[in-house]
């Protein structure tokens, strides 16, 4: 008698544990593979936040020299030739650490409480440190002596301003 | 019984051990990022204090004769700064005005003159005869920004004094003109070359002028913003007559052109 209850315990404590390690198991398993996949995908936004973030900052664009241009002449007044005039020329200096995409140029004159604000969608400005850059538009300066705003903006959002007033 | 516990607490250790690491390289990864982003704020702040930190000032400016701007520049600042590119637009009034740019990439550190801007190969165009506006730009984007004009087209301070005011029979006159850049637009004045003349009044009765010699100095090349120079001639002048009073008047007139002369006046003493 002691023999068979001994062994009708043992199996029930067998397939007991049996079924505890493996819930644990499935259990911890789960648990480390959601934790995994969670900080993961954390780690993830993490480092794409920080890395934007970090890029953003490190993104210093300076608006070297804004000229306007009224056609002819030698030389050629205007970055481009064949555009119409009255034009505007803004160069562009990388002097960042990292690359930049410029993708939006807003002009803003403001006159006796009118504005006077023109946008203009860039592409294919990219520029690498130290490289630069002349855009060149066609654009009427509202009038002179009225200053005019220049706004650009990057790729990752970065806003750089400067002003120029017309002789 | 023991034997079964050690299997579960080694499997349960398995699974904190996974937990631990996971936690830990997350946090370490976390830090490591935050760290960069320290960094990066650091980096970018002293860009921007390097930048506040540049300092540089014109320090003289010639159109030479091979027509071509010749720009000196002192760095006052701290930090050696790299020149990139000379900016020039001409600005003369009735010349179709154009704009260009010179690379000129060179370094000047503390305390020390950068000479020969403006003396590249291709970089031509200019004359004493115009205006120009120039912009000298750094590599951290700082810019000095000045203009460079012919005293023709700018109206300046000018003065004129002859010594001695009053003649009375022969003597030695010397005319002094003295010309101040007091333009406001940090204009810097290139090749001052005056002239000067010299005019009984109202009639020559009695009244004979010598050879004006001068100007002493001939030219002077470049006046920046502030200075005044100072031109110097002389002359003789006989009144043969000692009826003329002081009716009588020598004029001499100094003058870069017509915007920019002054006269003095010689009295005849009876």
């Amino acid at each position: 008698m002691n023999l068979i209850s001994r062994r009708r315990l043992g199996l029930s404590t067998i397939v007991t544990t049996a079924l505890m390690l493996g819930a644990v198991t499935i259990l911890g398993a789960t648990m480390v593979m959601w934790s995994n996949s969670s900080l993961t995908s954390r780690e993830v936004v993490l480092g794409t936040a920080a890395s934007n973030r970090i890029n953003t900052f490190n993104e210093f664009l300076s608006i070297e020299n804004v000229w306007r241009c009224d056609g002819g002449g030698s030389p050629e007044p205007c970055h481009y030739t064949g555009i119409t005039y009255p034009a505007i020329n803004v160069t562009l200096t990388n002097i960042g650490s990292v690359g930049l995409n410029v993708t939006q140029i807003t002009l803003n004159a403001t006159h006796q409480n009118t504005i006077t604000m023109k946008t203009f969608s860039i592409r294919n400005i990219q520029l690498i440190p130290g490289q630069y850059y002349t855009w060149a538009q066609s654009y009427s300066f509202v009038q002179h002596k009225v200053p005019v705003t220049i706004t650009v903006t990057t790729g990752r959002g970065s806003i750089f301003t400067n002003q120029v007033t017309p002789p | 019984m023991r034997n079964r516990r050690g299997l579960s607490s080694v499997v349960g250790m398995v699974f904190a051990i996974i937990a631990i690491v996971t936690s830990v390289s997350y946090v370490t990864y976390s830090l490591s990022t935050l760290d960069q982003y320290n960094q990066s704020t650091l980096a970018r702040n002293q860009q921007s204090i390097d930048a506040g930190k540049e300092g540089f000032q014109l320090y003289s400016m010639q159109i030479p004769a091979n027509g071509k701007f010749n720009i000196t520049i002192a760095n006052t600042g701290s930090l050696p700064i790299n020149i990139t590119r000379m900016w020039v637009q001409n600005t003369t009034t009735g010349v179709t005005d154009w704009t260009n740019f010179y690379t000129i990439n060179k370094m000047v550190g503390p305390g020390s003159l950068l000479t020969n801007i403006g003396q590249c190969s291709f970089c031509t165009g200019a004359k004493t005869t115009q205006t120009y506006n120039i912009k000298l730009v750094t590599g951290r984007g700082n810019a000095l920004q000045f203009s460079v004009g012919s005293a023709n087209v700018i109206p300046l301070f000018v003065q004129s004094e002859v010594f001695p005011t009053t003649l009375r029979s022969k003597y030695n006159v010397t005319l002094i003109y003295m010309v101040t850049n007091n333009v406001t637009s940090n204009n810097a004045l290139v090749n001052l070359a005056p002239t000067a003349t010299c005019v009984p009044h109202p009639g020559t009765a009695g009244i004979s002028l010598g050879t004006l010699y001068g100007p002493f100095p001939s030219q002077i090349p470049s006046l920046a913003p502030g200075e005044t120079a100072t031109f110097k001639w002389i002359t003789k002048i006989t009144n043969s007559t000692p009826s003329n009073d002081t009716q009588y008047s020598v004029r001499c007139t100094a003058q870069l052109n017509a915007l920019n002369a002054a006269f003095d006046t010689v009295w005849m003493a009876p």
